[in-house]
């Protein structure tokens, strides 16, 4: 019995480590946990600063070479497990967060960040030039961004706001909510999810928004130039303001809206599309929620 | 066309393969596995949809581009799907 609560008191024992580094710019930050979180705020301070909650059996390493920082977890007794870490870096640093059973969220970042998980959340708030976030079982988040932007997760929810640059954004089962987006290039596709876009139509840009099952609401500015392709097999479309179809084929047709110069593809299988002003979606899905 | 189906099949039986044994070997933890294989039942019946969709009218241009985008999805999730980070336990 004794060896029992002895054995159990061991298994709980945590430890803190509290690690800083001197960093130059241009050095980029690896962060590798298995299970746990990554938890990376940016700062103004040319340093790295690793706040870890860990086993006592596992022992933080923070590896500084000349052009990264790579923190990861090594344990005494196999492999490490669970890592809650906390870390400060340089607004200006470049970031390559990886996990297997691992939420990751950054905050303030002002350069790339590169966020994959298995099992876990990924939200980000800020980053600038390559962000690619991935996930399989969980929501990914991203917040005030600019930048070449590849989202994906498998199972779960994406979702974008206030973001700019060209926009790729996938999952399978779950909702793409992209909204205060400016970019001349979008791509949007869910297999059972709805999609809803409120963000610039840029002259000359390509915008595609398609799901299998889900409805598709799409914004569009006042002095917009975009020809519109609308295709549903089951559904209907919707249109907060008047449009002129030109051309009508078997499930599909368009319009043009002013001088058309835009590409703009809306597409389900199962489900309606709807075209607005921007601001008058959200009131429009509100209502549409509150009838359902 | 049957070429580009035999192909697709092919590579779908390779990936699906891969899966399994990734499954099998514990390369993979049991419920990223059911994850996956639950979206990739998702993307089997929306692609028995759009096959059916696309025999009573087969001349619809959007159905053929959706089915195509369909049977690609289902790729590149087997593809990402043996890309995974190994699980640990």
């Amino acid at each position: 019995m004794l060896l029992n609560v002895a054995a159990v008191i061991t298994l709980v024992v945590t430890q803190q480590t509290d690690t800083t580094v001197p960093v130059r710019p241009g050095m980029r930050l690896d962060v590798d946990n298995f299970g746990g979180e990554i938890v990376v705020r940016a700062w103004n301070q040319n340093a790295v600063r690793v706040q870890a909650t860990h086993s006592s059996r596992d022992r933080i390493d923070v590896g500084v070479g000349s052009s990264t920082v790579s923190v990861k977890a090594e344990s005494r007794r196999g492999l490490a497990q669970m890592v809650e870490y906390q870390i400060s870096a340089p607004t200006w640093m470049e970031m390559n967060l990886h996990g297997v059973s691992t939420d990751i969220e950054v905050d303030g970042a002002q350069a790339g960040v590169t966020a994959e998980t298995v099992n876990g959340e990924v939200k980000v708030r800020g980053g600038s030039g390559q962000l690619s976030l991935k996930s399989v079982q969980g929501a990914v988040t991203l917040q005030n961004a600019k930048g070449h932007i590849d989202v994906y997760t498998v199972n779960e929810e994406v979702t974008l706001e206030n973001v700019s640059g060209d926009v790729t954004a996938e999952t399978v089962s779950g909702d793409i909510s992209l909204g205060g987006i400016e970019s001349a290039s979008v791509e949007v596709s869910t297999v059972s999810g709805d999609v809803h876009y409120d963000g610039t139509i840029k002259d000359g840009g390509h915008y595609r928004f398609a799901t299998h099952n889900g409805d598709v609401s799409v914004s569009v500015p006042e002095r917009a130039n975009v020809t519109v392709s609308v295709a549903t097999f089951n559904g209907d479309f919707d249109s907060c303001f008047p449009v002129s179809v030109t051309n009508t084929s078997k499930h599909r047709f368009s319009f043009t809206i002013g001088s058309g110069s835009a590409r703009a593809e809306l597409e389900t299988f199962n489900g309606d599309i709807k075209l607005c002003r921007p601001g008058q979606l959200h009131d429009k899905r509100h209502n549409d929620q509150e009838d359902h | 066309m049957q070429k580009t189906s035999a192909s697709y099949d092919s590579a779908v039986a390779e990936l699906q393969g891969a899966l399994e044994q990734g499954r099998n070997s514990g390369r993979l933890d049991s419920a990223t596995v059911r994850v996956l294989t639950q979206s990739l039942v998702t993307i089997d019946s929306a692609i028995v949809q759009a096959r059916r969709a696309l025999a009573a009218d087969p001349g619809s241009a959007y159905l053929n581009q959706h089915l195509a985008d369909t049977m690609r999805r289902k790729l590149e999730l087997l593809r990402r799907a043996n890309t995974l980070v190994p699980a640990r336990t």
